[in-house]
This record gives C-alpha cells, sequence and structure tokens, in this order.
C-alpha cells in the first residue's frame, strides 16, 4: 500500500483554511543575530528593522535592549525545531550546567541594567571614581561564558536529535499508510530575501578607510582626533545605504549606523588628547621636582594629590588630563592657583562650585598664601574634581 | 548586485549619516550641544514610522523576483 501524498486538493483545502494562530518564533533564516527581532516583526506583522531599532533604542536605558533580547534569545523557541535554548538545554540533561549558564546570563542581563553611572571606590585610602566599568566587563564576561556554555551544551546531542527528528527514508506501516494525511495549518510568513554583499561591501571600506586614515597620520606625522574616524565610518556607511536604495540591500547598516552615532556624538566631546592609555594613575608628589610637566590618560582615572608639595617660590605648572574618565585633584589647603578646567560631557566639581552638562570650561582664580599653581585639567567624558586638604574626599 | 525600486528608508538614513560623517569629519560637530538630541531623536522616531508604515518604506522588491500568483 502507498502512502496518500497531499493531493493538489488538500493544498487548495489547505489555503483555505483559516490561518494558524501565529505564535512567537525566533526565525533561523532571516536574522542578524538570533532571530529575535524578525520573530517579533513576523509576530507583530511589522518591519523587522523598526523592531531592530526598536531594540537598540532601549540600549539606551542601562542596556535594556541587550537585556530583553537576550531574554528573548533565551526563552522564545525557534522556528525549526520549536524549542527554545532553556528547553533545549534542559532537555538534554545537562541541568547543572545549562542553570549555571541562565544563571549567568540573566545576573549580567541585572548587573547590565543597573551599572551605576559612577561607581566610587576606596582608593588609595580616598575615594575616586570608576565610572562603573569594572561591573560592564564582569557582565560582558558572564555573557560570554554563559554562551560559551550553551553552545558546548548544544554540540553533542543536537547531531542525534536532529537524526531523530529527521524523516525516516523506510516505506510506511500499513497503519501509517492508512491514516489520513492532514492538512497542515498555513502559517503566513514573510519570504527571507536572498543575501546581498552589499553590507560586506561597506564594511570592507570602512576598514579600508579607517586603515588609511590611521596610515596617512602615520606618514604625515600628525594627530587625527578619534571624532575623524567616527565621521569617515558614518561616511562611508551613509554612501553604502545610499547606493542600497536601488542596488542590493543593507538594511542593517541603519542599526549599526545608530549603534555607532552614541559614540560619535561623545567622541566629538573629547577636546582631550586621547593618550596615556587605560589605568589608574596616582602621583602623590612631596616637591616639584617629582611632579611631570602633564599626565595623560585615555581612559581611567588620575588621582592627583599636590597637597605635600613644600612652597619653593615658583608657580608648579601641571596639564592633566583623562579622555574618558576622572580626574581627582587635591591642593593644600593654602594654596594659590590659576585654574583651567574643561569637561566635554560630565561634572565639573571645583572647590564646591558644581556645575554638569556638555561643553563646560570654566576658569579659577584661587588666592592663598601657600604654594602656587597653574593647572591646566580636562576631561572629555568624566569628572574634574579639584579640592582642598580640608575637603578632601572621604576625610 | 541587481537593481530594485527605490528605498527611500535606506536613502534617508544614508543621506543622515553621510552628512552627519562629513561634518564630524570638518570638526563641525565639535563642541556641539546636546539639548537637541533627544528631541530630534524622537522627531526621526516619528518620521521612521510613519516610512516604514506607508506603501513608500515596505521592504523594495527585486526586479527579477518572482511574482506572486
Amino acid at each position: 500500500m502507498v502512502a496518500r501524498r497531499p493531493s493538489t486538493d488538500d493544498r487548495r483545502m489547505t489555503t483555505e483554511q483559516p490561518t494558524a494562530p501565529r505564535a512567537l518564533r525566533r526565525r533561523g533564516d532571516d536574522r542578524v543575530l538570533g532571530g529575535v527581532a524578525s520573530g517579533l516583526a513576523d509576530y507583530f506583522n511589522v518591519d523587522p528593522l523598526l523592531v531592530r531599532i526598536g531594540f537598540v533604542g532601549l540600549m539606551v536605558f542601562n542596556g535594556l535592549g541587550l537585556g530583553l533580547y537576550l531574554l528573548a534569545w533565551l526563552f522564545v523557541p525557534t522556528d525549526t525545531d520549536n524549542q527554545s535554548v532553556v528547553q533545549r538545554a534542559f532537555a538534554r540533561g545537562g541541568f547543572g550546567a545549562a542553570l549555571m549558564a541562565i544563571g549567568l546570563i540573566v545576573i549580567a542581563a541585572l548587573v547590565l541594567f543597573n551599572v551605576p553611572p559612577t561607581t566610587y571606590l576606596i582608593y588609595g585610602g580616598r575615594e575616586v571614581s570608576s565610572g562603573g566599568l569594572e561591573f560592564v566587563l564582569l557582565a560582558l564576561i558572564a555573557i560570554v561564558i554563559g554562551v560559551l556554555l550553551f553552545r558546548r551544551r548544544d554540540a553533542g546531542p543536537a547531531t542525534a536529535s536532529a537524526v531523530a527528528s529527521a524523516p525516516s527514508s523506510a516505506e510506511p506501516s500499513a497503519v501509517e499508510a492508512a491514516r489520513p494525511v492532514a492538512p497542515q495549518p498555513m502559517v503566513v510568513r514573510r519570504p527571507a530575501r536572498p543575501p546581498s554583499p552589499l553590507g560586506w561591501y561597506v564594511f570592507g571600506a570602512m576598514l579600508i578607510g579607517s586603515g588609511l586614515l590611521a596610515l596617512a597620520t602615520v606618514v604625515a606625522g600628525t594627530d587625527v582626533d578619534l571624532v575623524r574616524y567616527f565621521g569617515l565610518g558614518l561616511l562611508i556607511l551613509g554612501i553604502g545605504l545610499v547606493i542600497g536604495t536601488w542596488f542590493g540591500h543593507a538594511r542593517v547598516l541603519i542599526v549599526v549606523g545608530l549603534l555607532i552615532l552614541p559614540f560619535a556624538i561623545a567622541a566629538s566631546l573629547i577636546h582631550v588628547p586621547f593618550e596615556g592609555g587605560f589605568g589608574s594613575l596616582d602621583v602623590r608628589p612631596t616637591s616639584a621636582d617629582d611632579l611631570a610637566a602633564e599626565y595623560r590618560l585615555a581612559g581611567g582615572q588620575i588621582y592627583l594629590d599636590l597637597s605635600r608639595i613644600e612652597d619653593d617660590g615658583e608657580p608648579i605648572e601641571v596639564d592633566a588630563s583623562v579622555a574618558m574618565g576622572d580626574l581627582l585633584v587635591v591642593l593644600p589647603e593654602d594654596a594659590a592657583a590659576n585654574l583651567d578646567a574643561r569637561v566635554g560631557a560630565g561634572t565639573l566639581l571645583v572647590l564646591g562650585d558644581s556645575d554638569e552638562g556638555t561643553n563646560l570650561e570654566q576658569h579659577y582664580v584661587i588666592d592663598g598664601s601657600g604654594p602656587q599653581f597653574v593647572l591646566n585639567l580636562g576631561t572629555g567624558l568624566g569628572i574634574v574634581r579639584v579640592e582642598t586638604r580640608s575637603l578632601e574626599l572621604g576625610s | 548586485m541587481t537593481r530594485h525600486s527605490p528605498d527611500l528608508v535606506s536613502l534617508t538614513f544614508g543621506v543622515l549619516f553621510a552628512v552627519i560623517g562629513i561634518l564630524l569629519l570638518l570638526g563641525q560637530l565639535d563642541g556641539i550641544r546636546l539639548d537637541w538630541l533627544i528631541p530630534t531623536a524622537v522627531v526621526v522616531l516619528g518620521v521612521l514610522l510613519i516610512a516604514l508604515a506607508s506603501p513608500i518604506g515596505r521592504r523594495p522588491k527585486l526586479d527579477d523576483e518572482p511574482t506572486e500568483d
């Protein structure tokens, strides 16, 4: 006996039936990362680009978009086997590993939601700001470990599962053959488009452009601000999108551009040298001879304690800056100072005078009978804080 | 890459990114004030919503794609 195949009439019947209730599924055939946005777009019948922009937009709220995406990736089933990552991990017996992986990812997401904008730590006996960077790094490491654990769980049994679920090539039994083939409910789905190389061309052009700009600075022996690299990248990306208006398609570049844009704007606020590396710099000189002319950091914090310097009658000049981070200066209680302070975006705190916002620039003249200082202090994104010994933090 | 009907969403964002890129390269956005940022983002999002909801904002159809019966 031969199994009855669905006939043309069946197919017509199928299409005439009401469509099945739509179920939320991650799409495997039309995805950028995990297919979450594409699945949501199918579910709500909207353009996936809109959902992707929504996720990117929610990133502004302490990474909320990333957290929601991760949760959806964990718990929304795929369209291939109707199982979520969590279901698959538990079904394959690795309860401990699955639980640990889920825990790591969820904790990381929670940490990302709640990263304090500025965290003060006890540093050298005093409070200094860390910017909360360590929390973000920890969370990202936890996410990577969690994802790796999942992938390890997926590696072996997936093949067996796929074999088990594959249709058998053997002839159907009599019972199976006699069973009428039920028409499958039709689910209307947006067809996946053929891949276009335009996005790769644009990414390649962005890398080549950035490399050439960096080479040009080496050859010419000049410095180019970080913001120029972002500008070049956005220009190439924009040209790629304009080409995509008529040839190829690379709407994903819109999401990439929206992700780059905040960094580009932030970089445009950094007017101090992007040099000196990353980390912490703790300087506690006891005389003017111990001081360097300038202190620079690209990212991190500089703690400059000038309170122990003896007065030798000569003005002491110091130029210090942090491109992304905080600069804390402690002066002697009786210091006289001529102080220029500049903050691209953040907070300026000088002897109790406080200001916050973008493009802050102030000049202070501090009268005193002690050592004289000429200070030029700046940060791109962060805090410039100047205190005297008597007002010093933590004392 | 096959020519397709114009994708106005790509064109809008392409021009926007290109203009911002040029301004950044030329240093015209140095010292930028951020007061306008959120209102502008809201306006752009609104325009985007309308564009995506309208027929002209739909995904471009490739000319060589088989047409549905």
